[in-house]
């Protein structure tokens, strides 16, 4: 430990309790007392500049010398801050004069009569040789530096380049969200829509939605799928996204319980159908993950601590901690097979979710229209948007109506998906 | 029916497959059907029509292999992936699904299925003799379309 260090650490002991009362110094935080002890420390060091020791006698020796070479140093040093000083000065003082030049400008076109509200000044120092692009209204423009020039961009076709998102907002009037109008989402709702399933039971291809979920997806689908779901929703929360309120209304908290409660029911279905072997006497049951257990020991082993996350579940609060114990649900789960009954709560969330996405989707980006089902008028753009939001709080608990939406607006508008993509082309 | 047809046929109704190309075995479901290059059970390998392609009268298929392997390794890499999988490790690269369109996205096929008809053309064709190898002083095969298919020797040929 170094000497002036113990130094600094009494003298800043001292001020410190000077200013906060006694014993405050080891009440203090850790962190805060290295701060002043540094201080302290620093202010040390530079008066004991003046004194230095010498190595060989260990005398402290007077540091005239020294400080006379420093001071000349000083000196030179100064007087070159002084000289680069000026020039920056100068240069400052130019730009101060061009700027106070177009303010005296501006304030003798406004006594003049003249409508100054769309003028501004920006200086910006760029060097010689290169440019600099600014877009006003969606169409970028390039200032060249040497010839003071200004020049629209130009594409490939000879035609002025406009902003994307102008162009967007232009011609579709929404501009594509990644997290709200979900590509995914719509894909797979058109491809469920649309495309054959094969049922392994009875050995034929069934056709539609429901049939594709039951055929393809398995059980512990659900659990994946809430998981992900759980974590972008999540994000969303402490990101204060405007589109969490509406995206969170269809995989709540109930529904999550709901499913796990359903779960535990399955498993207990599954357990019982499940061949019992025996050991000395006593029946035991195989489980995946759980290896063999002994069928009166399910209760305390596996249900027990499946229980206990749903009630941690119960006294959540928000979408961080349902994730979480969500999580520690899923590694207690034992995988049960791929054609079990799906919960019907996770269901309607799903079907409604899916088909919520979609139909913004298509009214925003496909031209799509929407019919209002209690005054029998087909509503433009805008409002088939608003009036679908709208049916959120109404729909509550039983969203598939969201997808007989669905399926009436693609009827209504004869939508074809590859054909509307066609023509966008 | 032909090898290449029962492996098609068993992955578009969801069942695994794995296929080994440097030790040129085969496996549907839990089956075995190849084991290092024997067929267990006597049967064909791949027919002329199971690949049914677009242009499939246009290629004479036992000379011009390799234009079939980029077809179907274009539609390999734009087809789409399973949400929550892992799904097989395949020998090729693919595109992800953020990268892939909307029209790619809702109407390519399954990447299980593209992956079995790429991966299975190149083991029956090899095994067949409709892929040969050219040029032996090459380890690899890079295809002029597409600088991502790269083929090795070793896929053709396998570990003698």
């Amino acid at each position: 430990m170094d000497a002036l260090w113990i130094k600094a650490q009494n003298i800043a002991k001292k001020k410190y309790e000077n200013e906060y009362g006694n014993e405050s110094w080891c009440k203090a935080d850790r962190y805060e007392r290295e701060d002043w002890c540094m201080t302290e420390y620093e202010n040390l060091k530079e008066n004991n500049n003046m004194s230095i020791r010498d190595a060989k006698t260990g005398r402290f020796v007077s540091s005239n010398v020294n400080t006379n070479v420093n001071k000349k140093e000083n000196d030179i040093m100064n007087n070159s801050n002084v000289n680069a000083n000026a020039t920056v000065n100068n240069t400052n003082k130019k730009e101060n004069g061009i700027m106070m030049n177009k303010e005296m400008r501006m304030e003798a076109l406004k006594n003049a009569g003249v409508n100054t509200e769309n003028f501004f000044n920006v200086s910006v120092n760029v060097p010689i040789g290169s440019s600099v692009t600014i877009t006003v209204d969606g169409i970028p423009y390039i200032v060249n530096s040497t010839n003071n020039v200004v020049t629209e961009v130009k594409g490939d076709n000879g035609a002025v380049v406009t902003d994307r998102v102008v162009e967007e907002i232009m011609k579709k009037g929404y501009v594509f969200n990644r997290r709200t109008d979900g590509r995914w989402i719509t894909a797979q709702t058109f491809k469920m829509l649309n495309v054959d399933s094969y049922n392994y039971k009875t050995r034929r291809y069934d056709s539609g939605w429901d049939a594709y979920l039951r055929n393809h997806f398995s059980y512990m689908y659900q659990f994946d799928m809430v998981a992900d779901e759980l974590h972008k929703l999540a994000r969303m929360e402490r990101d204060n996204d405007p589109e969490f309120d509406r995206l969170s209304k269809f995989f709540t908290k109930d529904v999550v319980i709901e499913l796990c409660k359903q779960y535990i029911r399955q498993l207990k279905k599954f357990v019982k159908n499940q061949p019992t072997h025996k050991c000395k006497g006593v029946p035991y049951v195989k489980l995946n993950k759980y290896g063999n257990v002994f069928i009166k020991d399910l209760q305390s082993k596996v249900y027990r601590y499946l229980d206990l996350c749903i009630c941690s579940m119960n006294t959540d609060s928000n979408y961080r901690q349902l994730e979480v114990n969500m999580n520690q649900f899923r590694n207690l789960m034992a995988k049960l097979p791929n054609d079990t009954a799906k919960c019907p709560q996770w269901k309607d969330a799903f079907k409604g979710k899916g088909a919520y996405v979609t139909l913004l989707n298509i009214i925003k980006f496909h031209g799509v229209k929407v019919t209002n089902f209690e005054t029998g008028k087909v509503l433009n753009t805008y409002d088939s948007v608003a009036y679908v939001e709208s049916k959120l709080d109404e729909y509550k608990g039983e969203y598939w109506r969201f997808h007989e939406m669905l399926k009436k607006a693609i009827e209504d508008n004869n939508f074809d998906l590859r054909k509307s993509i066609n023509s966008q082309k | 029916m032909s090898i290449y047809k029962k492996l098609l046929d068993a992955v578009s109704n969801g069942i695994r497959f794995k296929i080994d190309l440097i030790t040129k075995s085969l496996t549907i479901g839990k089956k075995k059907i190849i084991d290092k290059g024997s067929v267990l059970n006597d049967e064909d390998l791949i027919e002329r029509w199971d690949l049914a392609l677009e242009n499939a009268n246009e290629l004479p298929l036992d000379e011009n292999c390799w234009n079939v392997v980029e077809q179907l390794y274009n539609e390999f890499k734009h087809s789409v992936p399973r949400e929550h999988s892992n799904g097989n490790k395949s020998y090729f690269k693919s595109v992800s699904s953020d990268e892939l369109s909307l029209e790619e996205m809702s109407f390519n096929d399954d990447r299980s299925y593209a992956q079995a008809r790429l991966e299975g053309y190149i083991l029956l064709a090899s095994l067949k003799g409709w892929l040969t190898w050219n040029d032996d002083n090459h380890f690899f095969w890079q295809s002029n379309k597409d600088k991502e298919l790269v083929v090795l020797k070793q896929y053709v040929k396998g570990i003698n």
